[in-house]
């Protein structure tokens, strides 16, 4: 029995299963949390609810203030705590706001918005599948439909032609749907959802050729979280090939195909956009809104284990709070410069942005270059964790028609991928759960962590509009 | 009114990054009053190389309620011991814990009370046996009984922490208390495994090499993809 004989295998069947499947399991975290000491919600949504609480109950006197220096408006107070009383809070406070409902109306709300925010994702992969990336695909590798000014032109298809298109669209956003790293994750409480939700959003305008629209929702969508902005270099390129006919673009070097009205009108926007945010919040909640959400993850040092194999090295020379009185042996130019933030930096965001101008060019490829530029910067990251795999997990539904590779292929980067995660986790238990020394041989495997996820993304870029 | 109370303690496991104190508090009351409630108040000091999250302590409120917390890794839950910082006010060294659970009038037989805890990073050492671990002692709480409108009988010889005494509420304070504390020779102890600087040349020189490789790799082989793809746009521009 194939999908396209099962009747009822359409995209509101999916997406009316999706939904009945993430209400369920919110309902059994209920259930389940109120039973047992080791709890089905993630710790974070409990962050985040606190949080929240932390924002509509403002303390007394200097206690649980927003510490920002605008207090009122026009004799009006505006009488907010700070998310940030909450330790370990690190993200922006629209979240808390957003979840503020958690404390009078239900502690699920926010499951129920990361899982709304889930089936809206949905949508939008399905959308741009139907409507842009299943047609592109149709064409030869070699070919891309003219884009003209506004959204591609649809001509009238046979019913056959429809109806496979639909077919493939809800299959593809079905991967994303019915993924069970996915409802795990936002009935678990965790919040990416929303953030893939504006990333989509930016990338279905983007589509639409509504530029503006793109701007304000990368602002937002950097605001959030600050690896969105990476995404803007691989939209200019694709911007000017979408706003100026193919005579004008033969006559601009490569940097005004970067540089020009069109790509400045939309990083003004962009700008902007991630600007008043910012300054919004700053003005109500103060320096600790921009040291909590940016400025601490930029001296970060995480010691602890996770998948990136930085995490050793961070911790053996974490610097201590009461240094040796013991002779300091000065370290080498070399060690000074493998020990330096720019050794991985440069790899991370050179990658990261290089392959944006690379592969940022036609509208077509915007989802590939999207997902290799997401994929460098979780692999070269200096802290990993399995969350941050929903970043480029989320553009592989859209990605998938344009892909051709053996099933052998496939089949090996599936393994590869899910190997290298398993083969850390193994050693990580020992570590965490039987206290077992195994730093060295944990650190190895984040290597091959490193080098399986850089195979499996060579495939994908050697199997992307492969001649068939 | 008749009262014995004594207290043992384990830890469950003796490894790993979350272990749990578990005590066993044994007590025995025959009050004389019907309405009398009895209180007990555990209070643990902790050393920096362990911690516990008070958010997570507090999703234990039907067991008991945790009353106050104090110490220098209160607050710095993510950084291994040797990164806490010095601080200039009160917190000291360790970190102390006083929690409270409320008992039936007439309590005979033990009461279990789970502490979970987390075992911070430890200082890295040059170590030769390159698997070193770090051995951790520290003792069990010290639990004090005390019971509203009735005089206990128990014996109270040990001394009080300062830190207790100020958590327990003042009317309580005044009243007859019972106090048990387990003996130093069934002190508690954690094994904790911790990094080896003797690695650091290979981690350093392994870490840089294989980031610095898969980035020359990756980037060469998006240079062609690039390539492959100008090329077919090319052909398709010169074929219109």
């Amino acid at each position: 029995m194939t999908a396209s004989s099962l009747p009822s295998f359409t995209f509101r069947n999916v997406l009316i299963s999706s939904a009945l499947l993430r209400v369920g399991l919110i309902l059994y975290s209920e259930w389940h949390d109120a039973r047992s000491l080791v709890k089905y919600t993630d710790v974070d949504y409990r962050v985040f609810t606190d949080a929240a609480a932390f924002i509509s109950t403002p303390g007394a006197g200097d206690e649980n203030q927003a510490a920002g220096p605008l207090q009122g408006f026009f004799g009006f107070k505006f009488g907010f705590g700070s998310p940030y009383t909450r330790e370990t809070y690190r993200y922006t406070p629209l979240l808390a706001l957003l979840l503020t409902p958690n404390a009078w109306l239900h502690p699920s709300f926010g499951k129920y918005v990361f899982a709304a925010c889930d089936l809206l994702n949905g949508w939008l992969i399905y959308r741009m599948l139907l409507t842009e990336i299943i047609p592109e695909a149709e064409q030869s590798p070699g070919e891309s439909s003219s884009s003209g000014s506004g959204a591609g032109k649809r001509r009238k298809l046979n019913p056959y032609l429809e109806e496979r298109r639909e077919r493939m669209a809800t299959i593809y956003s079905a991967v994303h749907l019915l993924n069970p790293l996915v409802f795990s994750i936002s009935t678990r409480g965790s919040s990416e959802s929303v953030l893939s939700l504006f990333v989509l959003a930016t990338l279905y305008a983007a589509m639409n050729e509504n530029w503006d629209w793109a701007g304000v929702l990368l602002g937002l969508s950097t605001h959030w979280k600050i690896y969105p902005v990476v995404y803007g270099v691989s939209l200019l390129g694709v911007i000017t090939a979408t706003s100026y006919s193919s005579t004008e673009r033969a006559k601009m070097g490569r940097i005004a195909t970067l540089v020009n009205p069109k790509t400045i009108r939309f990083g003004i926007v962009s700008a902007s956009t991630f600007v008043l945010l910012g300054a919004s919040c700053y003005a109500i909640w103060g320096y600790p809104f921009l040291y909590e959400s940016y400025l601490y993850h930029v001296h970060r040092l995480d010691h602890r284990h996770n998948f990136s194999p930085y995490f050793y090295l961070t911790y053996l020379i974490y610097p201590s709070s009461s240094p040796s009185t013991a002779e300091v042996v000065p370290l080498t130019w070399w060690n000074e410069l493998i020990r330096s933030p720019l050794t991985s930096f440069v790899p991370q965001m050179g990658l990261a942005l290089g392959t944006g101008l690379a592969f940022g060019r036609t509208k077509r490829d915007l989802v590939f270059a999207w997902f290799v530029q997401t994929v460098v910067f979780v692999v070269f990251n200096k802290v990993c964790t399995s969350q941050y795999f929903l970043w480029y997990l989320l553009l592989l539904p859209l990605l998938l028609p344009e892909l051709s590779m053996s099933w052998r292929r496939a089949f090996s980067c599936i393994v590869v991928w899910a190997a290298t995660q398993g083969l850390w986790l193994s050693e990580a238990y020992k570590l965490e759960f039987l206290g077992e020394n195994v730093y060295f041989s944990l650190w190895v495997r984040g290597l091959i962590y490193v080098m399986g996820n850089c195979w499996v993304l060579v495939q994908i870029m050697k199997a992307y509009r492969a001649t068939r | 009114m008749v009262s014995k109370l004594s207290t043992n303690s384990t830890l469950s496991p003796s490894y790993g990054s979350h272990p749990t104190i578990i005590t066993d508090v044994q007590i025995s009351l025959s009050p004389t009053n019907s309405d009398t409630t009895c209180t007990l108040f555990l209070h643990y000091e902790l050393p920096p190389l362990l911690f516990v999250d008070p958010y997570e302590l507090e999703l234990r409120g039907a067991e008991y309620q945790v009353l106050e917390t104090r110490g220098r890794g209160k607050k710095e839950l993510e950084r291994p011991v040797h990164a806490l910082p010095v601080n200039e006010g009160d917190d000291d060294e360790e970190v102390e814990v006083v929690i409270q659970r409320t008992l039936p009038a007439e309590t005979t037989g033990p009461a279990r009370v789970e502490l979970p805890i987390h075992v911070r990073y430890g200082e890295p050492v040059a170590s030769s046996t390159s698997k070193p671990y770090t051995v951790q002692e520290f003792s069990g709480p010290t639990v004090v009984l005390t019971c509203s409108d009735e005089v206990l009988s128990c014996d109270r010889t040990t001394t009080l922490p300062q830190f207790l005494l100020d958590t327990i509420p003042t009317s309580l304070r005044d009243l007859s208390l019972c106090v048990a504390s387990q003996s130093p020779e069934q002190s508690l102890a954690i094994s904790a495994p911790i990094g080896n600087t003797l690695d650091l040349p290979t981690v350093e020189l392994g870490t840089t090499a294989v980031v610095l490789a898969c980035f020359a790799w990756v980037a060469w082989e998006a240079w062609r993809a690039g390539a492959r793809l100008r090329e077919g746009a090319s052909s398709k521009v010169k074929s219109n």
